[in-house]
């Protein structure tokens, strides 16, 4: 991941707080890019089983949900490979 | 090499952009990546300084008056070696120092902002709309056709998918140019000579401010044939 994209998400993490959804995660990421570049976008960059993938054009980095939570992945030539986890839902622990 | 997609360029709703839209991306689509130009050297010159009197138009500040142009032929090492100067410079960006402010610059001069109201995306995006909405976030939704780079070994690979992915985003450029602007005559968006630049088999590497080369691949010798 080059440097540049690892600071947009780094950024993202931090506007999108304690929340999880993906919508909030697009939002975030969203408002990272426009902070970080001058004419930054945000695209639909593909489309897994569990929606649309969210990123960058130009390296094929971006955001994609799961069950569960939200993780970090790149488009590269068709392929969806993971790099990290981006947000998750916290479960309540029951005791039985 | 041609690029392929599985969306029809003329899909695109843009309102009073759609043709022009449609065109550079036809344009796009039509260049053969990576293979000895079908323009010359002269032409290829004259385009990037077409380029050049446009974008120093808009922003004197950002451009150099007179940069100097080498054309430059070579094989897959030299691209490769073009790509990783370009990549390692961190003094100097022209996508990010110039490209980008240009085209905020022109767009908040046209008034021009993202659509407020796109479809809203669910589990099917919409092919045809420009702009989806995720939550308050307006994504584009604008596709441009995507190379095999299978063919190629790793370094050069590397080197194509780097080069590729920036003159993809000279295209979103070149359609937000027209956006923000309809009216605006394809030859008048800087944007545009860059494509053709492309189409012409021709590479810009802006090593500084004032210095381009403008690589095309040699005709003669070891080259990849696809």
């Amino acid at each position: 991941m080059s440097p540049r994209d690892a600071a947009i998400l780094a950024l993202a993490r931090r506007l999108l707080g304690p929340r999880t959804r993906f919508e909030d995660v697009v939002s975030a990421l969203e408002r990272a890019v426009v902070r970080t570049i001058p004419a930054g976008r945000v695209f639909v960059i593909g489309q897994s089983e569990h929606g649309p993938i969210v990123g960058s054009a130009i390296s094929g980095v971006g955001v994609a949900a799961r069950p569960g939570g939200v993780d970090v992945v790149r488009v590269v030539d068709g392929r969806v490979v993971r790099l990290a986890m981006m947000a998750e839902q916290r479960r309540a622990m029951v005791v039985r | 090499m041609k690029g392929t997609s599985d969306v029809d360029p003329s899909i695109y709703e843009c309102g009073p952009a759609s043709d022009s839209v449609h065109s550079l991306l036809r344009l796009h689509a039509a260049v053969d990546w990576f293979v000895p130009p079908v323009a010359t050297p002269e032409d290829a010159r004259t385009t990037l300084e077409h380029y050049q009197r446009l974008a120093l138009a808009f922003a004197p500040d950002l451009c150099a008056r007179s940069p100097t142009i080498e054309v430059r032929s070579g094989h897959w090492p030299d691209f490769q070696r073009l790509c990783e100067t370009t990549r390692e410079n961190l003094q100097w960006d022209w996508k990010f120092g110039v490209l980008k402010p240009l085209t905020k610059r022109h767009s908040e001069a046209q008034g021009w902002s993202k659509p407020l109201d796109p479809p809203v995306t669910a589990t099917e995006p919409t092919p045809s709309a420009p702009f989806l909405r995720i939550g308050d976030a307006i994504l584009w939704n604008i596709r441009v056709a995507q190379l095999d780079l299978s063919l190629l070994d790793d370094p050069q690979r590397e080197a194509a998918r780097f080069f590729k992915q920036w003159a993809d985003y000279d295209t979103f450029d070149a359609v937000e140019w027209q956006l923000a602007e309809p009216g605006c005559a394809l030859e008048d968006n800087p944007f545009t000579h860059l494509l053709q630049l492309y189409e012409g088999g021709y590479y810009p590497f802006h090593l500084a401010k004032d210095r381009v080369v403008l690589f095309h691949f040699s005709p003669n010798g070891p080259c990849t044939t696809f």
